[in-house]
């Protein structure tokens, strides 16, 4: 048996968290932002860990206008499922949007904060902050 | 400006669904770029995405997760209906003028003091299962009921006026403020905002004491003096129905149902495709011993 075979995602196996995500997205991109929030729901219980989760189903919140309850979904995330990078982004651009302006730099700056934080991350950062100076 | 093409470390995976081919993932309408990850799998041999799927049932995957759904959706059933009669009661106590009534605007606050209590209280009870579960679970009640409100307008049409119903909405919030409240408890290094440890301040003390006193301190940290009082009786009376009717025990139970039920459709679908795969096998070999 090759090596590329061994490290092949079919001998490791597939995350159900990612299975579920996959569908979440493909109707979050169709725009069924109700039924992709219950399938984010799903995947919250099986991997709350995973930040994907949480930005989605605060995402589907957004779109339908619930920037409220989106915003403490992107605050629940980002306790559960630390690092959450882009959630704490989230809450940013919903901060800044509201005209909390203190608040969103602070959140912001916890991403920079992260010991995670890394050059790609860096770059988000920064367009982040020339989008919203 | 493209943000979304990180991998987890955990996923590394095969082609299963196909994708649209927008890889920044859906912008939003502000213009905004998509902070959403694109998932791990891509385009593939359909054959191949059917082993795939095998895998996953052979794995502990879908199978465990559907018996952890089902158990969490019987926890927090459990969790409902005590917090389903703590509200009855104290709203009985309301009606006839007694002790609710005479803390006033306090009444109109129980809907949200009981979001606090019940989030509070599946924090404790869980103890050592996991804050992020937990927070899990209390953002899918908050999120279902958000979008119940926000897509079907629900409170408006159980009679509550369109300002009341706002401040349903705003209630809801509460939950998910109590969530970090919650998750704080375990995770004490958790930055908060000051409303945010202002309710995790009046949760503690709901969860510990359960007393009057504490339930007004609870709720006057959040209320702030905002709602009227007709508002806020409106509101409770919306909170028993929104309990009564136990939306979110029946949504959670139907997401389970077609969880199982795709699992055994694919597994169905996974083993025609083997014997697919042996017949064309075995016909290959035939021909091969022809030639």
């Amino acid at each position: 048996m090759s090596t590329s075979h061994q490290q092949s995602p079919f001998a490791r196996g597939i995350d159900p968290a990612e299975l579920v995500y996959c569908k979440g997205f493909e109707l979050h991109a169709d725009g069924r932002y109700a039924d992709a929030a219950e399938v984010f729901r799903v995947m919250l219980q099986i991997a709350p860990t995973d930040e994907r989760g949480w930005l989605a189903l605060g995402d589907c919140h957004e779109k339908i206008g619930q920037k409220r309850i989106a915003f403490e979904i992107y605050g629940a995330g980002s306790v559960a499922a630390q690092p959450a990078p882009r959630c704490l982004i989230a809450r940013f651009r919903i901060l800044y949007d509201a005209g909390r302006f203190t608040d969103a730099d602070a959140a912001i700056s916890d991403v920079e904060l992260l010991p995670e934080h890394d050059e790609r991350m860096s770059k988000i950062v920064s367009d982040e902050r020339r989008a919203r100076p | 400006m493209t943000i979304s093409s990180d991998a987890s470390p955990s996923t590394a995976l095969v082609s299963l669904v196909s994708l649209t081919s927008n890889s920044a993932g859906p912008v939003s309408p502000a213009g905004d770029p998509s902070l959403l990850p694109i998932p791990q799998l891509g385009v593939g041999d359909p054959l191949a995405n059917l082993l795939a799927l095998e895998t996953v049932g052979r794995s502990i995957g879908l199978k465990n997760a559907i018996k952890e759904i089902g158990h969490i959706r019987t926890q927090k059933a459990d969790e409902w209906r005590k917090q389903k009669a703590a509200l009855e009661k104290a709203m009985h106590a309301h009606k006839k003028g007694g002790f609710w009534h005479k803390l006033g605007k306090v009444c109109g606050t129980i809907a949200k003091v009981a979001a606090v209590v019940a989030s509070i209280a599946v924090a404790v009870c869980s103890g050592g299962t996991g804050a992020p579960l937990v927070l899990a679970v209390a953002a899918a009640c908050l999120s279902t009921a958000a979008f119940a409100q926000g897509e079907a307008h629900i409170l408006e049409k159980l009679g509550v006026d369109e300002k009341v119903a706002a401040w349903a909405e705003v209630g809801m919030s509460i939950g998910a403020v109590a969530l970090t409240g919650g998750a704080s408890l375990c995770s004490s290094g958790a930055a908060l905002t000051a409303l945010e440890h202002g309710v995790q301040v009046g949760g503690e003390v709901v969860a510990i004491g359960g007393g009057a006193a504490a339930i007004g301190q609870g709720a006057s940290m959040y209320e702030e003096g905002q709602a009227s009082g007709a508002e806020a009786d409106a509101y409770a009376d919306v909170a028993k129905s929104k309990l009564v009717d136990s939306h979110l025990d029946q949504l959670l139970l139907t997401i389970l149902d077609d969880l199982d039920q795709n699992e055994k459709s694919f597994r169905r679908a996974v083993s025609d495709v083997k014997s697919t795969t042996d017949t064309a096998g075995a016909t290959l070999l035939l021909a091969a011993g022809r030639v």
